[in-house]
């Protein structure tokens, strides 16, 4: 009933907007209502995301810089040639990973050669624009699971396993899945059911072929590495 | 009783929309025009879900736009009244050697738009397509109150009010399938804030694009299709971690969206990018190198050493193009709109490709002329360059209006391919284009400096144009001064419209969200287009210099 008494307003209003040239009072009050009414809330996502401006209430992710993230690397996989690259790359992508130049690392060592000449504070001024949080997004994200899979691919795995007293030709177990687990995530309780899913579901996948049954317990190893590595969590600040 | 009820409602806000149109509209042909639109809108409000798409294409440096989207004289019998400055010229007069100009106007629809609309464009079939086709969807908004510093005022063309949630999120409110939320090219691009936490990422080339979601054969990924144990692990993860909540859902989200795209694989993008990049290459250099448009580049324009062939670069004032060198010798084959071509190949790909529903580049100055040969005031030779900056404090007017057109003629080509591009796209009741907008923006307009040998930092009269399906234009939105201080150059003034108050990007932003029928950041601030009924009109009068 209201809507319909409004609507004979606005109908009204707009009779006398379209008679008077230029509009007046009357045609700014409908526009008004007219924008009120035509004006409808983002639906939001499957998730249930933000669904209008409440920008107080949306917290953009805190993620590690190229720095954190690199050194992250360095902690979780051990040092070696194969993390130290990793570790490289990522220092160079301030757009992907933020963190700005820094001017330490832009330092000249004694002899007046600049110490890092590839990072990226020599690529132009807008390697000084990037904020310390990049936020999450796909290209970030692919560019941190390229890495992952590269180091659960490559040999620089064998020595963590080494490190968490896993003998990695023998089958995936639940303890040594929780150790593994621990590593990637220091402060944060284990799910109860995540060894037994990791386990279970790994094991379904078809053998390698080629492999024997060492070799297939080793690289079921690495993807539970690769498994954990490739979470988007343990970036979290 | 329901269905009653409905009806009633529908045909009352019929009525009022038909009485506002008739209102609004100068002739029973617009209202028509409006009322045919209706169907295309109509299908706009029934497809609500789909995506909507937004390319933002920003004119580094800010150069000159009275010679494309800057238009001084929409109305009959404005450009008789317009305060002449000889910055402000569209046209050529018939003489080879000096130069004499004036600001010639070209009707589309009953609005008088710039000369260059005259002009027929390359495209992609190798033959030429009327302009006034991309005028048809475009809305023209002039005397906006900005910045007049580089580069701020092309920062606030996106982000009006910085920390609000800026105009190339838009597009991305509703996105249900584009993996990327938005994309950036360049450091204009990069004022992106969104209101539910989303990043834009930063893409300056196909390789940026594809590289982080290629895959070697020793991926652990793929060999063995972790993908789907990947989600199981991760949502159960996401239960304990101490980010579960809003932060926890998006970091799993843009993971998700990653693993996807991996999973299907971008093999085949860097081909499509190759014949997309081909198609706007040809386009565009065909575009600068054909001689074609009359009164800009059908006769000689030789330099008589006066002010108007002014050419002043690296900040140096006084430097004429030497006398004797023809304008229309100095394009080459290798001349090109810096960033153009990658600009609307990156676009297009990621647009219609679905991985991005939000893209936003810019594109450069004119380079790769032959050497711009120069003397100073003595009539002494003093150097050469190759290239037109778009910050042309030193371009003396034959300069801006010459090579200014042909860098327009180039960019509206393109503009005009990627728009048919889209039409050609069904997407829910029509086409791709009609849930699309084009933005083009600058640092800011220029106005004429002293003496009118160049142009300088015209914040105070910056424009934007906009395109879409949805806009039946040409539409010209924004008073500006006809008393400037060099003349009619297009400067802000005060709106009763907007609330006694000067047109400002706000107001763009507004109006783009209106576009895309989403809340805009700044409801204080008016979109020139309200929606009525699912017919995009315009919400103020029609655009008038006071």
């Amino acid at each position: 009933m209201f809507k319909l008494k409004k609507l004979a307003i606005l109908f009204v209003l707009g009779i006398s907007a379209s008679c008077v040239p230029g509009g007046g009072a009357g045609k700014g009050a409908l526009l008004f209502n007219e924008m009120k009414e035509t004006q409808r809330g983002p639906t939001g996502d499957s998730f249930g995301r933000s669904s209008g401006y409440k920008t107080s209430e949306v917290i953009r992710p805190k993620v590690m810089d190229r720095f954190a993230i690199g050194n992250e690397f360095l902690r979780i996989w051990g040092d070696s040639p194969a993390v130290q690259n990793q570790k490289r790359a990522m220092l160079k992508m301030s757009n992907i990973y933020g963190g700005s130049c820094d001017p330490y690392e832009a330092a000249f060592t004694e002899d007046q050669t600049l110490e890092f000449p590839d990072l990226f504070c020599y690529q132009g001024s807008d390697s000084w624009s990037f904020d310390m949080n990049s936020g999450v997004n796909p290209l970030r994200e692919g560019y941190r699971i390229r890495a992952c899979d590269s180091l659960a691919a490559g040999g620089a795995i064998n020595d963590t396993f080494t490190g968490f007293g896993i003998d990695s030709r023998q089958p995936l177990n639940q303890d040594g899945i929780a150790k593994l687990f621990k590593h990637f995530f220091p402060t944060t309780a284990m799910p109860s059911n995540l060894p037994d899913l990791i386990k279970t579901e790994l094991e379904k996948l078809p053998p390698e072929t080629g492999f024997n049954v060492p070799t297939q317990n080793i690289y079921r190893w690495r993807d539970v590495v690769m498994l954990l590595c490739i979470d988007p969590h343990w970036q979290v600040i | 009783m329901k269905d009653k009820k409905l009806d009633r409602r529908s045909f009352l806000k019929n009525s009022i929309n038909l009485g506002l149109a008739t209102g609004m509209s100068s002739s029973i042909g617009q209202v028509l025009a409006l009322l045919s639109q209706s169907t295309i809108n109509n299908a706009y409000a029934q497809d609500a879900g789909l995506d909507n798409f937004y390319f933002g294409i920003h004119l580094a440096g800010g150069p000159s736009r009275w010679h494309f989207d800057q238009v001084l004289a929409p109305n009959p019998g404005d450009k008789e009244k317009l305060i002449f400055n000889p910055m402000m010229v569209t046209k050529r007069g018939s003489k080879e050697v000096g130069f004499e100009a004036s600001y010639e106007t070209f009707e589309v629809g009953g609005v008088h738009l710039p000369h260059l609309w005259s002009m027929d464009v390359p495209n992609s079939s190798g033959g030429h397509s009327p302009l006034s086709e991309l005028a048809k969807n475009a809305i023209f908004i002039r005397g906006l109150d900005g910045s007049g510093s580089h580069p701020v005022g092309g920062f606030s063309q996106l982000n009006p009010i910085p920390g609000s949630p800026s105009t190339h999120y838009l597009a991305t409110i509703n996105s249900v399938t584009a993996p990327i939320s938005a994309i950036g090219m360049g450091y204009y691009a990069s004022q992106y804030i969104s209101a539910n936490g989303t990043s834009l990422t930063t893409i300056n080339s196909i390789d940026n694009m594809v590289q982080p979601f290629t895959l070697g054969n020793n991926s652990r990924l793929k060999k063995r299709n972790l993908y789907s144990i990947a989600d199981a692990v991760t949502n159960e993860i996401a239960k304990v971690h101490h980010s579960s909540g809003e932060v926890s859902r998006t970091v799993v989200e843009e993971r998700r969206k990653t693993l996807k795209i991996m999973e299907k694989g971008v093999d085949g993008l860097r081909d499509r990018y190759n014949a997309i990049f081909a198609k706007y290459t040809t386009i565009m250099k065909q575009a600068l190198t054909e001689f074609n448009m009359p009164g800009i580049d059908d006769a000689p324009l030789i330099s008589d050493g006066t002010r108007a062939f002014n050419t002043g670069v690296n900040g140096v004032a006084d430097d004429q193009v030497r006398v004797g060198v023809d304008l229309t010798n100095l394009i080459s084959e290798s001349s090109e709109v810096q960033e153009l071509v990658k600009t609307m190949a990156l676009a297009e790909l990621a647009l219609v490709e679905r991985l991005s529903t939000s893209v936003t580049g810019y594109i450069g100055a004119l380079i790769g002329l032959n050497p711009i040969q120069r003397q100073n005031l003595s009539g002494e030779a003093t150097g050469t360059h190759t290239a037109i900056m778009n910050d042309s404090h030193y371009e003396g007017s034959a300069i801006q209006l010459y090579f200014c057109s042909k860098y327009y003629k180039a960019l509206a080509a393109c503009l005009l391919e990627f728009s048919n591009t889209l039409k050609k796209i069904p997407y829910g009741r029509g086409t791709m284009w009609d849930r699309t907008v084009v933005h083009i923006m600058g640092d800011f307009n220029r106005v004429p400096n002293k003496g009118a040998q160049g142009a300088d930092h015209g914040g105070t009269g910056t424009c934007v144009s906009l395109y879409s399906g949805q806009i039946k234009g040409p539409i010209v939105q924004g008073d500006t001064l006809l008393n400037g201080k060099y003349g009619s150059w297009g400067e802000t003034c005060i709106m009763e419209s907007l609330g006694n108050r000067n047109a400002t990007t706000r107001n763009v932003s507004s109006t783009v969200a209106a576009l895309f029928d989403v809340p805009s950041p700044f409801p204080n601030d008016d979109s020139f287009l309200a929606r009525r009924s699912g017919i995009l009109v315009p919400k103020t009068r029609r655009a008038n210099n006071v």
